[in-house]
């Protein structure tokens, strides 16, 4: 029998890879970044609190960022940072040459294989006709400032030698990043905050009602499968989406319940991964069996508290 | 591993890809001399599999398909021990730039920087790298900023407009072909001698391989055979009477063409050296021919440069493609040769066929000597007194022809029978059943075993019993 590693049909609600829509909160950070790479700034930093799919907006916009003179896609690479007992700069050259698909040896100085990655982005820059490359780096609170000088090195070689231009943006959980956030602001660091820490963007989840009430549209819109499927809402609740019953309708009822939990979590936005997954077993499970008429406070509470956004309750029965 | 982009150019030759794939993976550069010889063969060698001609004028050879395919890497080092002095302009060479129309020898300056071609840096001294993969690691030592694989570090390879320049500079030049052959060719060249458009149409980046495909009037002979005169001969084919033959005629008949082929031989020579002589005075300064160039063994080859036509020495008898157009048959036209006292001379398909797959100009030079041969026999016939020859049919065998070896199709069981060193002359004899013997009593058991089998066991010994030196 043949196995299949992942299931490719999976519906996308239930799909933990990514999200099923573009969430304004990605909508704004493609912007954001889209106008730092347009404007030719070295990089900058993008904060936010755990779970709110800084990673997973990674994914979305990679691809998606685009030069407006000449409405080119730029080429980017997605370091993720590791963090281990010891951290050296030898450690994160070798991790940036394993993105190069390559094997590392351990006989390879770091001058080498800088060199190597060099060359990995100036064929990227050149196969997209371009002389620039994205570089988002993935949990940057792992590293240290001083791993971070590698981003500088690999940016004046290309930029002296090649006129190429590495855009690096640092993606970096806001509460854990604190130390580094200081510690840059010393004069030892002044190089690294004048190329990479100026430009801020603060990546939140849900932060309003309009903004539930659009996320919740995507589900009445979307379809899976994409072409000729039914929408998301649709696959779940044939008859009642077919009698004009939409999500979107609960957007008054789902954002009262969330504020109910929001001030005692102290919780300033609504993560994705949150909301995905208060959604995903309320449309499939609640608003199903239940019925549509039947839902009410205590059900979406429920499948708030099943998304894992509520703590406090845990550490009330500790 | 890196592909180097940064560097990569339209018409760039292979040598150059390597080295741009060596100028953008350094760090195969800093590991001792077995590791880079070792990665390199892995990675960058293995990228690529035809083998070029001896002189990189002639594009790849492609080796037997299917299963008489030669195991590939016993080719390149044979042909390695051919290769020439590769030339190229210093200017392109610091620009990571090589073409292979450098190594034409009739171009004797660059189309873009209007340098002299040279075959060794004017800096250090050196022969171009040819990147040999038993070389190599004393070429990435050789940190030369002209021809040192690790420079150079300029921000990119500028816009060198090659194509273009290259058009304007070839345009004179197959203008004064087209004026020459004006007759014979028809009109060949119609306003600017266009590279792009012909090099985009053949998908490749070699001369001659694309002058044979722009000019498809040059894959006929018959034009040639007009312009140079040998055919000019009063016979047909229904003059010769096989049965007719003495014996003692053919003892004689072999001196007799030996005689008639060095003739043949000069001819052509002095038509090739009229060629180059018409190109040579008439092209602008710097683009003339070079003053060796007489002969087509030994160095140049005029024909081939001038027209693009494909050539093969005998003893490297390959099957040839020209592009991705493999010359399976040759095409009709070529089946029948204008005789220019306005009779026909129609020469057996098989036979055509068979030449024709090998090379052009060789399947040219061999049926002018059978020709001319047959012409002198006619003319040996008169003189002892026959007056009219009747025959009817060319009794004649499917063959097969590989490299010094002749295979006749017994029709039986896929049989064959295998002629050593075959004399294009015994052809129209060996309809005699009792010639059909095989000369090489080692081949005889490939009557029972057919034709695959023998080329296979034949390449297994041709190229165990010819490696070079450097094997």
């Amino acid at each position: 029998m043949k196995m299949q590693a992942f299931n490719t049909n999976i519906h996308p609600i239930w799909d933990t890879m990514r999200f099923p829509f573009e969430t304004p909160a990605v909508s704004k950070l493609k912007n954001e970044i889209c106008l730092w790479a347009n404007s030719g700034i070295t990089g900058g930093i993008v904060l936010g609190e755990g779970r709110t799919g800084k990673s997973t907006s990674i994914g979305m916009i990679k691809d998606a960022i685009k030069l407006k003179n000449a409405n080119q896609i730029l080429p980017s690479i997605t370091y993720r940072a590791k963090k281990r007992d010891i951290r050296t700069i030898a450690q994160c050259y070798r991790n940036l040459y394993r993105i190069t698909g390559e094997k590392d040896k351990k006989g390879y100085t770091p001058d080498d294989m800088r060199d190597q990655i060099v060359w990995y982005i100036l064929d990227l820059a050149v196969m997209h006709s371009n002389r620039q490359v994205l570089l988002f780096v993935d949990e940057f609170q792992r590293m240290t400032l001083d791993q971070l000088i590698v981003f500088a090195e690999l940016q004046d070689e290309l930029l002296e030698d090649y006129k190429t231009l590495l855009n690096v943006f640092l993606f970096g959980n806001i509460d854990e990043s604190d130390h580094l956030l200081n510690q840059v602001n010393t004069s030892q660091y002044d190089f690294l905050y004048g190329r990479f820490f100026i430009q801020k963007h603060v990546f939140r989840g849900l932060t309003s009602k309009d903004e539930l009430s659009k996320c919740l549209r995507q589900y009445d819109t979307l379809r899976f499968p994409e072409k000729d499927g039914p929408t998301y809402t649709e696959y779940f609740l044939p008859e009642e989406f077919k009698s004009g019953w939409r999500l979107e309708n609960m957007t008054d009822l789902i954002w009262k319940t969330y504020l109910r939990v929001k001030k005692p979590e102290r919780r300033t936005s609504w993560g994705m991964k949150y909301f995905t997954g208060t959604i995903a077993p309320l449309l499939s499970g609640y608003l199903k069996i239940e019925g549509v008429n039947r839902v009410n406070e205590a059900m979406i509470y429920r499948a708030i508290q099943a998304s894992g956004l509520i703590t406090n309750e845990i550490n009330r029965v500790k | 591993m890196n592909e180097g982009w940064l560097y990569a150019h339209e018409f760039e030759s292979f040598q150059n890809i390597q080295r741009r794939m060596f100028r953008s993976n350094p760090i195969f550069c800093r590991r001792n001399k077995t590791t880079i010889r070792q990665t390199v063969n892995r990675h960058i060698f293995n990228h690529s599999t035809p083998v070029k001609r001896h002189d990189c004028r002639c594009e790849y050879i492609y080796l037997p398909a299917g299963k008489n395919k030669v195991p590939s890497y016993m080719v390149p080092r044979r042909f390695d021990a051919h290769i020439k002095k590769r030339n190229s302009c210093p200017e392109c060479e610091k620009l990571l730039f090589h073409c292979d129309v450098y190594n034409l020898d009739w171009l004797q300056s660059c189309p873009v920087h209007d340098v002299d071609l040279c075959n060794q840096c004017p800096d250090c001294g050196h022969e171009w790298s040819k990147l040999d993969p038993y070389l190599i690691a004393v070429d990435l030592e050789h940190r030369c900023t002209t021809c040192g694989i690790l420079y150079p570090v300029t921000p990119s390879l500028p816009d060198m407009n090659f194509k273009a320049k290259l058009s304007e500079y070839l345009s004179p030049i197959f203008s004064l072909v087209d004026l020459y052959l004006s007759n014979g060719f028809g009109k060949m060249t119609s306003g600017v001698f266009d590279v792009a458009r012909s090099m985009s149409d053949l998908n490749s980046k070699y001369l001659p391989s694309l002058l044979a495909k722009t000019f498809p009037g040059l894959d006929s002979f018959d034009h040639l055979i007009y312009h140079t005169g040998i055919s000019r001969v009063d016979f047909t084919f229904e003059e010769i009477d096989q049965e007719n033959m003495s014996q003692s005629w053919q003892c004689n008949k072999r001196e007799f063409l030996r005689e008639a082929r060095t003739t043949l031989r000069q001819t052509l020579r002095e038509i090739t050296d009229l060629i180059a002589y018409e190109i040579k005075i008439r092209a602008p300064a710097g683009h003339a021919l070079k003053d060796d160039s007489s002969s087509m063994y030994l160095g140049e080859c005029p024909y081939c440069t001038a027209f693009g036509m494909w050539y093969q020495h005998w003893h490297y008898a390959m099957p040839v493609k020209i592009g991705d157009f493999q010359l399976a048959d040759a095409p009709s036209h070529t089946k029948t040769i204008h005789a220019t006292g306005g009779k026909i001379v129609e020469l057996p398909a098989n036979i055509i066929n068979t030449l024709f797959r090998n090379d052009l100009l060789h399947s040219f030079i061999e049926i002018m000597h059978q020709v001319k041969d047959i012409l002198a026999f006619c003319d040996k016939k008169r003189q002892a007194g026959f007056n009219r020859w009747s025959y009817s049919q060319m009794p004649l065998r499917p063959i097969k022809l590989y490299s010094d070896y002749l295979i006749f199709s017994t029709g039986r069981n896929n049989g064959c029978l295998v002629y050593k060193e075959p004399d294009i002359m015994e052809l129209p004899v060996i309809g005699d059943n009792a010639l059909c013997e095989p000369v090489d009593s080692i081949y005889s058991c490939y009557e029972k075993r057919g034709v695959d089998y023998f080329i296979n066991k034949f390449n297994e010994r041709y190229f165990l019993e010819r490696r070079s030196p450097l094997m």
